[in-house]
């Protein structure tokens, strides 16, 4: 048998295609994806439901058609060749003139979930759970080759040592990727009956094209997510992407690494928090009972103070009425030379008036007495 | 449910550390505050020095060390 070399095959195919006046100045209607642009040059795919196509615009050609309409998601009426490339054995759509056909279908679709999830209020934030802030397990419900795993894995490990992490291996693209994500979210959240309690989901895969990230634009996905019980955090592809997935979570993360790190706190962190709590406790102890300490020792000094000073006073009272007692003692005043007149019954008598005549009197002086009666009177 | 506890320690832990520095109170109160304090601070870095971490895959209904 003579066999053909793989040049002369590829040659013949690129022949057969380039001659084929069906497949030039052909119109074809598809969804952009994957955009790129090298140098002047644009590349894409064109896609329906079920195939795609690459396409390729020029640096010329981009410079004459409105680049506006090339975006991705958008829905565009593509004239051009189809381009083989013997080399590669592959061909591509050489695209000359682009005409707007529409929004593109994914997105119309994204739309219509979208509205209607959020008229059915699932996107409200009365149903939304708060993230745990000491999770002790995670569950990770995501691709298990990928970058997103690692990344989650990485972040979690360099600032935690604590929360433990289950991987949910998870198909997030292509046929049976919806699928599989709702089984996991169910799963996961059945675990609790088998003892396994996970008390945070993230859900989501690193960045792609939005074919790529559009299971978690589905409505089954959306609505597994919206019933899970364990709070979930969604990270679906890039900063810049916003999934269904994003809206009915209890939070969305922008990446996977923002997921893992709003997920877990720092233990280093946790550990410095304790310490530095405790410390707190213990300076004011120590300064509580030092300060009760003084304020007692300066009372118990005010207590004896006030004592020595009443004790002091109460003496100087006793001294000073001592001193009127001693000035006053009538006892001084007959050693003076001075009597007192007393009546019957021991009165003093001090006024002229209360003598009667003819009335005796008992005269007392400094050592003795005696008995006078009164002859006459007279005022002063 | 380490979570709870956990967290509600932290919490008790921070308000007895900032309750006890406070002038109004009392020498009494403060050293309940401090046993209490002290007994959330011990339970917080047992849960935290005891911590098991475990990364695992979850396949055919078990799990298996990733």
């Amino acid at each position: 048998m003579k066999a053909v070399t793989v040049t002369q095959l590829n040659e013949y195919i690129s022949k057969k295609l380039k001659d084929d006046y069906r497949l030039k100045n052909l119109p074809v209607e598809g969804e952009i994806s994957g955009l790129s642009k090298s140098g002047q040059h644009y590349y894409f795919t064109l896609k329906d439901q079920n195939c795609m196509i690459k396409c390729a615009i020029w640096g010329t050609v981009a410079a004459k058609i409105d680049m506006s309409l090339v975006e991705n998601g958008a829905k565009i009426i593509a004239l051009g060749d189809i381009s083989p490339y013997s080399k590669n054995g592959t061909y591509s759509f050489s695209i000359k003139a682009v005409q707007a056909a529409g929004v593109g279908d994914l997105a119309a679709e994204f739309q219509r979930v979208k509205a209607m999830l959020e008229k059915e209020g699932l996107f409200d934030s009365k149903y939304k759970k708060s993230i745990p802030a000491f999770p002790y397990r995670i569950g990770v419900i995501t691709a298990l080759t990928g970058a997103a795993v690692q990344d989650i894995r990485k972040i979690i490990t360099s600032k935690n040592n604590y929360t433990s992490i289950i991987i949910f291996p998870t198909q997030v693209q292509g046929a049976g990727a919806v699928q599989s994500i709702i089984d996991n979210i169910r799963l996961a959240n059945k675990l609790a009956d088998e003892g396994l309690t996970i008390d945070t989901l993230i859900v989501g895969r690193g960045g792609g094209s939005s074919e790529d990230l559009m299971a978690f634009n589905d409505e089954g996905v959306a609505r597994a997510i919206f019933a899970s019980e364990i709070p979930v955090i969604s990270a679906v592809g890039h900063e810049t992407d916003f999934s269904i997935s994003d809206f009915v979570a209890d939070v969305r993360a922008e990446t996977p690494t923002a997921a893992a790190d709003m997920a877990v706190m720092d233990t280093t962190e946790l550990y410095n928090e304790i310490v530095n709590n405790r410390r707190r406790l213990c300076d004011s102890m120590s300064y509580k009972l030092k300060s009760e300490r003084k304020l007692l020792e300066s009372r118990t000094e005010l207590l004896r103070t006030n004592m020595i000073n009443k004790a002091s006073q109460t003496r100087n009272t006793i001294e000073k009425a001592l001193i009127t007692l001693r000035e006053n003692d009538p006892r001084n005043i007959f050693a003076k030379g001075y009597s007192a007149v007393l009546d019957d019954n021991d009165r003093i008598i001090s006024s002229i008036e209360e003598i009667k005549e003819g009335t005796t009197y008992n005269v007392r002086l400094r050592d003795g007495s005696f008995t006078a009666e009164v002859l006459s009177k007279e005022r002063n | 449910m380490a979570e709870k506890t956990f967290t509600e320690a932290l919490g008790n832990l921070q308000k007895a550390a900032s309750e006890i520095g406070r002038q109004a109170t009392t020498l009494e109160e403060s050293l309940k505050l401090f046993e209490e304090g002290m007994k959330e601070a011990e339970f917080c870095k047992e849960i935290l020095d005891k911590a098991e971490q475990k990364i695992t895959i979850y396949e055919n209904g078990g799990e298996r060390d990733a």
